[in-house]
């Protein structure tokens, strides 16, 4: 077996050369496989491969055919399909077309050859070249398609293959399979802390990364399933762009912050945003939690925004005042009280606000009566609304006025002084 | 005499301008502000003013009767009363005239020099200001004319009226605290804590007796709208007070007793004197 792989590796070296034009990775790899070797055989490289080759025909028996793959060994994840590439070599420079066969499979398990997207049974070999199939890796000519069944212990398994050309000229093949539970090849989508938690209106920050395990570069569409109202981006490691794919290298690894933006009036509660990367061969998901604390805020203002209004002493004046939750929760026994001059008299419509819902506003009359002997000008009213858990507090500028009442009684003083001072000039005047 | 201490008070006003630190209603300022050792205009217009009311009125009648041009007057063909309410009137036309020349005069000095404009309200305080000291003013010329009515002599009746405006620029203020800390003793830690506020009240009471005093705590109040309170205030009046500036109506309702009563007594002094002088004989002696 050894031998005979020995040979096919030292033959496609002379066959690349010898193909120039056509090279192909297929090739290049069996090239570089057989790199070791290359010193030494410098010089039959040159030579006429047929000749070269047909010397040592005899030591592989009668065979005039050559089958091989390049990793005649694989390990797989039982319940998986396993593919190996075929290479073919004429020997002796003849063309053959040779039958295909599973000579030995495990017990359940299953295998085809595939060529060109069909089930095969023979393949055509040509003269002085090999059938080459590893050229392409899946669009490969000819691949042995194995399928792993579920279910069986792990170990390892052989499977052996026949190339029948005919006239007694066969091959066969080894291969050895080793069933492990051991996910190897998986890629991964995974974050450090996956559970966030913060108050409405944070801004949460994800820090994922997506391993890929895969032999080939993969392309991951990504996308994010979040409650409605929800703001999920994602930004690779380093950028500043949102992107809505990205490529991580076969064997690399490539760091993603997932942004998660609440709605502005989120509730209380425990939210799940389930991330998925998508790939054409991994579909990986992760899920975020954010845990949305409860946050008290009240604010107390009057409808227009106006904090100051006019009073006069003695003498009842009403403001409106609207009390908002700003908060995310609901707020109970809410108590209005206030802070006034001395003597002065400040009652509510309501002083007490059973509930206020979460974004809710209420309004609520304060009727503010100035003391008797409040001197004209501005003062200071401190209404607070509030319970055990938050408060809101507005300071009022009252203006309080003189009133005009004495101002019109002076007025009538000087009326009646200049009537009397008429009623003098009557009297005596004119005379 | 009042045109020269009215620029130099403007004079004062200015060089003292700079240590106003309210910025807000600046150009009422120039006519509040004291320099150094000067007094502001408002004052000398309180103190000097009354000066002109008397000049023009002291000798209005008895001067007249020693000169023998009354009986001439009266036998013109006249009424009696117009001699009088001529003499008033046109003593107040003339006093009208040099206080609104004198005080928009001094505005418009001040603008020249300091580069401060008025606002509208301050135009209107400045108005306010000048009618006010028009009726003060007014006030006593009725009440020299009055004492020229009652006296015989001239140099009587000068002497009565000015006795009268120094006791009430001058004196008025000392009785007022003799009778309110003979009334109310605060000599002593204990009286005064007992008797402070009386006695204040008692002393304010008795200074707005004088017609200095009401004038003097009136214009005070309407060129500055920072006065809250013309009254004794007391700490719980102030809690949760916040300075600010009364407007003008405000400061107008919060001395419209003075304005009102200072009005009320130059029409009682012009009553005064009408009465007088209808009831007088006239003849030749």
């Amino acid at each position: 077996m050894r031998r005979k792989k020995l040979w096919s590796k030292r033959t496609g070296v002379a066959a690349a050369v010898l193909m120039t034009a056509a090279m192909t990775l297929g090739s290049v790899t069996a090239g570089a496989a057989g790199t070791s070797e290359a010193g030494k055989n410098t010089e039959p490289v040159k030579e006429e491969v047929g000749t070269e080759l047909s010397g040592n025909d005899t030591d592989s028996g009668d065979s005039g055919i050559d089958m091989s793959t390049a990793y005649p060994g694989v390990t797989v994840k039982a319940g998986e399909t396993v593919s190996f590439p075929l290479d073919f070599l004429s020997l002796d420079g003849k063309g053959y077309d040779v039958a295909l066969s599973a000579v030995s499979l495990p017990e359940n398990w299953s295998g085809y050859f595939r060529g060109d997207n069909q089930e095969i049974t023979k393949i055509h070999v040509k003269p002085g070249t090999t059938a080459d199939t590893a050229d392409a890796g899946d669009d490969s000519d000819a691949q042995f398609s194995l399928s792993v069944p579920e279910g069986i212990e792990e170990g390892t398994y052989e499977v052996e293959l026949e190339a029948d050309a005919g006239e007694g000229k066969t091959d066969t093949l080894e291969l050895e399979v080793t069933v492990s539970q051991e996910e190897s090849g998986q890629s991964d989508f995974t974050s450090e802390y996956p559970q966030q938690q913060g108050m409405a209106g944070t801004s949460f920050s994800f820090e994922t990364t997506i391993v890929n395990n895969r032999s080939t570069n993969q392309t991951y569409s990504l996308s994010a399933d979040a409650p409605a109202g929800w703001q999920v981006t994602f930004t690779p490691s380093g950028e500043s762009a949102n992107v809505a794919s990205l490529s991580v290298d076969a064997g690399g690894s490539q760091g993603l912050t997932v942004g998660v933006v609440p709605p502005e009036k989120v509730e209380k509660g425990e939210y799940t945003i389930s991330c998925a990367a998508v790939s054409a061969n991994d579909t990986l998901a992760q899920d975020l939690t954010v845990e949305i604390t409860g946050s008290y805020a009240l604010t107390l203002s009057t409808p227009d925004g106006c904090l100051s209004f006019d009073a006069y002493e003695n003498k009842e004046a009403s403001v409106t005042l609207s009390i908002t939750n700003t908060g995310n929760v609901d707020l109970t026994n809410l108590n209005l009280t206030s802070s006034a001059p001395t003597d002065w008299e400040v009652t509510f419509s309501e002083s007490t606000i059973d509930t206020l819902e979460a974004g809710a506003t209420k309004e609520v009359t304060a009727y503010v009566t100035p003391c008797e002997n409040a001197v004209t000008g501005d003062y200071v009213t401190t209404i607070t609304a509030g319970n055990s858990e938050t408060s809101a507090s507005a300071d009022f500028r009252v203006s309080v006025k003189t009133s005009t009442t004495w101002g019109i009684a002076a007025i009538g003083v000087i009326v009646v002084l200049v009537v009397i001072l008429g009623v003098i000039f009557k009297k005596y005047g004119r005379r | 005499m009042i045109g020269g201490t009215g620029i130099a008070s403007l004079y004062g006003a200015i060089s003292g301008l700079g240590d106003v630190e309210d910025s807000n209603y600046l150009f009422l300022s120039l006519y509040t502000t004291s320099g150094n050792s000067i007094p502001s205009f408002m004052s000398f217009i309180a103190l000097l003013g009354p000066i002109i009311g008397l000049a023009l009125g002291f000798d209005a009648v008895n001067s007249e009767r020693a000169g023998g041009t009354l009986n001439r007057l009266v036998a013109q063909p006249i009424y009696r009363d117009s001699i009088i309410i001529g003499k008033f009137l046109a003593g107040t036309a003339v006093i009208a005239t040099i206080i609104y020349t004198m005080g928009i005069g001094l505005g418009a000095v001040g603008i020249l020099c300091t580069g401060v404009k008025p606002s509208g309200e301050e135009v209107w305080r400045i108005l306010v200001f000048l009618t006010f000291t028009v009726v003060y003013v007014a006030f006593w010329l009725a009440i020299s004319i009055w004492f020229s009515v009652v006296c015989r002599h001239a140099a009587t009746s000068a002497l009565a009226s000015i006795a009268l405006w120094v006791f009430f620029a001058i004196f008025m203020s000392l009785v007022a605290r003799i009778v309110a800390n003979a009334a109310y003793p605060i000599g002593d830690e204990y009286h005064a804590m007992i008797n402070s506020y009386n006695n204040y009240t008692l002393n304010l009471g008795l200074n707005r007796i004088s017609p200095y005093y009401l004038y003097s705590e009136a214009v005070s109040t309407i060129m500055n709208p920072t006065v809250r309170s013309v009254n004794v205030v007391t700490m719980d009046q102030l809690v949760g007070a916040v300075s600010g500036y009364l407007s003008l109506g405000q400061s107008l309702l919060l001395v419209w007793p003075n304005l009102t009563g200072l009005a009320a007594l130059m029409l009682i002094a012009f009553g005064g004197s009408y009465i007088g002088f209808m009831r007088q004989e006239i003849r030749s002696n």
